[in-house]
């Protein structure tokens, strides 16, 4: 090696030693099966130098500890759908699949909580848990494909957070793999249950890998509701479709989502799915109640005046459950169905207090406008929670910088208006140079020491979440 | 190669990976539609020469081409048809592999081959040369003879059309007029099914043609064979789509799916493309041909020997020709015969054609989680409308030591009908070869 590296190199001794704990057949290092690795749902294109795919948490915690002794870096990875470049190998090193640990480890409805290994795709989650008339509220869009171990590094939302909350407020306790390699247990997965010591359960969730490897996590679960009422509601003009979402907030009443698409998502999404959508439309807003019939009719009665107060233009219902779930199907298809637009995409997750909702969706609007590119709208509404889908064609640098460019404008003015860079899909890579306008250098600080007491030698997900200053190798040459 | 544009429509949201068969059995991104996707994109980038790296088309014959991603895909990104195009520049590039050669073009191309060799199978299948190999000689090293051996179905009869006759009238003057387009699996591998599917078509009023039709061209279509294709759908194409058939039939999901795509099969600027352009409508399943023009004659039907059946859905039956409905009402018309679903009715039976004998270990394991979901029904018999994925759902219900029957559902209703065989020979009243005798 001529340039110094902070970092081991595998070498063939490496991969024997990798292939041996978790199978020759679980080891792949041919460049083909590295460049099926280098990638996530993100722009971000890293390889790494081997992928093991374990088959057990003991695997896995060899793994991490041949890691930590050669100096590898440790790149965990579940289904790759990461948006912020949170599972690309950044440095190379070993790419860690959880996917081989996907079962349910064991459903407890006295305590209404479900023991699951970090590979367990949140779907597969909720079909189980549904005959037992239960649900994992958390669901982010990508819940087809998505790990719990990824929900749980990026503190994965969904649709449903208005009322229920994100991943962190439905994890009771985590199974981890330390740096050494070593298993620990946090929070409710300790043993008696009254006196846990300190729960350290919160510092991993959001930590995007970088901390320590989730291997099991111990999930509250939730009853199914009843019943459902679906309203859409149709608006020519995006920012209005804000003010019906404040104005609901404002009336106290808490739907189980609140969905905006603007007028280009819904004609991606009516392609698709040709479900009628009026592709004339500027916005469409789709807010879910859940709870007990009755009242749920009053409170729909209530939300249909404050959309038409809102300058609603019309207002639909979703008849049957058909209908609904078809609904849903739409606003979690919107991401994948960006590519019949345009190819590249940078999605954001800007989060603003409810009340600037309409302007900060204007004031998106007006950023495309001004940089010259298109910019496909959907919002968590209900949470706040905006997702810009800057568009740009594969290869057109020109367009790929004008995005970067609205991209850092978006992130300023939602930190001006008092919210945050990410919602839900992490800091990852896309957003490490911002994190340094949203924290102020003594938290960083904090977060640093954190991240140096964990993980002294740099070996998890390096260059993620942290500014290169605060990283435990800070000064050191890349390799 | 497909176009750019075509495979840049993936953003790689990763959806594809909760229905892609080979992920699901791997949990591998080297198995899935994006990783696919992903590879062709470096290809046609240049980053890998595929006429080099024989990696690269190993990663693409790995697909199943079961179209699963492709109605999944929130971009309707087409893998499959990706997947056919770069398997059509490879052949072009570097040829055909040794065993596309041998059993595509040696044998399918070529129906008497088949035919022929369907012979020694029979002679191998009826002088339990089987329990001899496996028995005393070969005892368990074996395993992979075993693994081919189970696909053979067991009782194979001789070839349908060696028992069929060209124009095959009802009594009495015919309702409709159907051209048969006799596959070379069903011919083969399935001619009990295909004799009693005809039969009752017969019976009927349904005057059934025969054309002298050979393979459908898909087999050599999948594996990028595209001179071959053309020729076999030259041929097939004058005597199938004749102006006097009222419909075009056939047991085979994959066989009809190909017909239907047949302007494309014999050259989309052709003449003869133009010419049964306004014929392919005529292209129908047999579940869709009963159903919709025969009607399913409810009155006349009594309970089979099976209580329970559960429908697994061919690719191309459901997907191919959105086929889903029929099959089902079929069987739900039978009386005392409870339709049972399974899990993942439509999921691909690891099959697809010859999938089973070139990837024998995912295609095992897609196998196995089929006999698993049938056992779950607590159904004794399995329906399908094809013949490649009965061959693959018997081995695999085989392998798993279960017993459960393979059938058409409109083979079961015949049986329900009580219909005569169309011809009583001999070998079907003993229900044995007369040929194999000593
Ligand atoms: S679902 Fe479609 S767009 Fe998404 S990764 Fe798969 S092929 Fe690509
Ligand atoms: S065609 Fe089937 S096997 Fe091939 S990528 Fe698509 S889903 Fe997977």
């Amino acid at each position: 090696m001529t340039s110094p590296s902070a970092y081991g190199p595998i070498g063939q001794s490496g991969l024997k030693a990798l292939s041996d704990i978790v199978g020759p057949g679980n080891c792949l290092s041919q460049p083909l099966e590295l460049e099926l690795y280098s990638y996530d749902s993100s722009p971000f294109i890293h390889h790494p130098s081997a992928v093991v795919i374990p088959g057990d948490v003991p695997q896995m915690c060899q793994v991490v500890a041949l890691c930590r002794r050669h100096g590898w870096p440790l790149t965990c990875r579940g289904a790759g759908t990461s948006l912020s470049g949170g599972a690309v190998a950044r440095r190379g090193g070993v790419m860690l699949s959880t996917t081989r640990l996907n079962r349910v480890v064991e459903i407890d409805l006295v305590e209404e909580t479900v023991l699951v290994e970090c590979g367990l795709v949140n779907l597969d989650l909720q079909n189980a848990l549904a005959p037992h008339g239960y649900m994992f509220p958390p669901d982010p869009a990508s819940q087809k494909a998505a790990t719990l171990g990824g929900n749980i590094a990026e503190n994965a939302g969904g649709i449903k957070g208005v009322k229920y909350g994100i991943t962190k407020h439905h994890v009771l306790g985590l199974e981890l793999i330390l740096d050494d390699g070593s298993l620990v247990r946090t929070g409710a997965l300790l043993q008696g249950h009254e006196h846990n010591g300190p729960d350290l359960t919160g510092i991993f969730l959001a930590s995007e890998g970088t901390l320590a490897v989730v291997a099991r996590a111990l999930l509250k679960i939730t009853p199914l509701p009843r019943s459902f009422r679906t309203v859409s509601a149709v608006f020519d003009d995006l920012s209005r479709s804000g003010q019906a979402v404040s104005s609901i907030i404002a009336a106290g009443i808490i739907p189980t989502a609140m969905e905006i698409m603007d007028r280009r998502l819904i004609a991606a999404l009516e392609d698709y799915l040709h479900l009628g959508f009026p592709t004339d439309a500027e916005a469409m807003l789709l807010v879910e109640l859940d709870g007990l019939g009755p009242e749920l009719d009053a409170q729909m009665d209530r939300i249909r005046d404050l959309c038409r107060k809102a300058g609603a233009v019309s207002l639909g219902q979703a008849a049957t459950e058909a209908e609904r779930e078809k609904l849903w199907l739409a606003r979690r298809s919107g991401n994948g169905a960006m590519g019949r637009i345009k190819q590249g995409v940078i999605v954001q997750d800007v989060t603003v207090p409810i009340e600037r909702l309409p302007g900060m969706l204007a004031l998106v609007q007006e950023v495309a406008r001004r940089h010259d590119v298109i910019i496909v709208q959907m919002a968590h509404a209900g949470d706040g929670n905006l997702h810009p889908h800057l568009l740009y064609a594969p290869g057109d640098e020109a367009e790929y910088g004008r995005c970067l460019d609205a991209s850092g404008e978006i992130f300023a003015a939602a930190l001006k208006a008092g919210g945050a860079i990410t919602g839900e899909h992490g800091v990852g890579l896309e957003k490490v140079a911002y994190m340094g306008d949203q924290f102020t250098e003594a938290e960083l600080g904090f977060m640093a020491a954190v991240k140096l007491a964990l993980d002294p030698t740099g070996i998890l997900n390096p260059d993620k979440v942290l500014p290169q200053k605060y990283q435990p190798l800070a000064g050191q040459e890349c390799g | 190669m497909p176009g750019y544009d075509e495979i840049s429509r993936c953003n790689r949201c990763g959806f594809c990976q909760s229905v892609c068969p080979t992920y699901l059995h791997s949990r591998d991104e080297t198995q899935v539609a994006r990783g696919r996707i992903y590879l062709t994109r470096l290809l046609l980038e240049g980053k890998y020469d595929f006429t080099l790296d024989a990696e690269v088309s190993g990663k693409v014959d790995d697909c199943l081409l079961c179209g699963a991603c492709t109605v999944n895909c929130p971009s309707s990104v087409k893998t499959d048809e990706i997947m056919v195009s770069a398997r059509r520049d490879f052949a072009a590039n570097r040829g055909l592999t040794l065993f596309q050669k041998l059993v595509y073009r040696g044998l399918l191309s070529h129906s008497e081959r088949l035919e022929r060799a369907s012979l020694l199978m029979r002679i191998y299948e009826r002088t339990g040369a089987r329990n001899v190999l496996y028995g005393k000689i070969l005892g368990r090293a074996l395993d992979r003879l075993a693994y081919y051996d189970s696909f053979l179905p067991r009782g194979m009869s001789r070839p349908a059309r060696a028992q069929l006759e060209p124009v095959m009238a009802p009594s009495g003057s015919p309702r409709l007029r159907v051209g048969y387009f006799l596959g070379c699996a069903s011919n083969v591998f399935w001619s009990q099914t295909a004799l009693t599917a005809i039969s009752y078509l017969i019976h009927r009023g349904v005057e059934v043609h025969l054309p002298p039709t050979g393979c459908c061209g898909e087999p050599h279509r999948t594996c990028g064979d595209e001179a071959e294709v053309r020729r076999l759908a030259g041929l097939n194409s004058t005597l199938i789509f004749r102006d006097g058939f009222d419909l075009i039939a056939t047991d085979c999901s994959t066989c009809a799916q190909a017909l239907a795509h047949y302007d494309e099969f014999v050259g989309a600027d052709s003449r003869e493309a133009e010419r049964i352009r306004p014929l392919l409508g005529k292209v129908v399943d047999l579940n869709t041909l009963v159903v919709e023009h025969l009607g399913l004659d409810a009155d006349n039907l009594r309970p089979i020997s099976h209580s329970a059946a559960t429908y697994h859905d061919s690719c191309h039956a459901v997907r191919g020709l959105g086929v889903s409905e029929a099959p089902r009402r079929i069987l739900g018309a039978i009386p005392g015969l409870e339709l049972r679903e399974m899990d993942g009715a439509d999921s691909c039976c690891g099959g697809a054609g010859s999938y089973g004998f070139t990837h024998p270990s995912m295609s095992g394991r897609i196998a196995a989680a089929k006999a698993e979901n049938i056992a779950k029904t607590g159904a004794s018999l399995v329906a399908t409308s094809c013949p490649a994925c009965a061959l693959q759902l018997g081995a695999g219900l085989r392998r798993a030591g279960q017993a459960q029957a393979v059938a058409h559902p409109v083979e079961l209703l015949a049986r329900s009908a009580a219909i005569s065989m169309f011809r009583q020979t001999p070998e079907m009243a003993q229900g044995q070869d007369p040929e194999m005798e000593p």
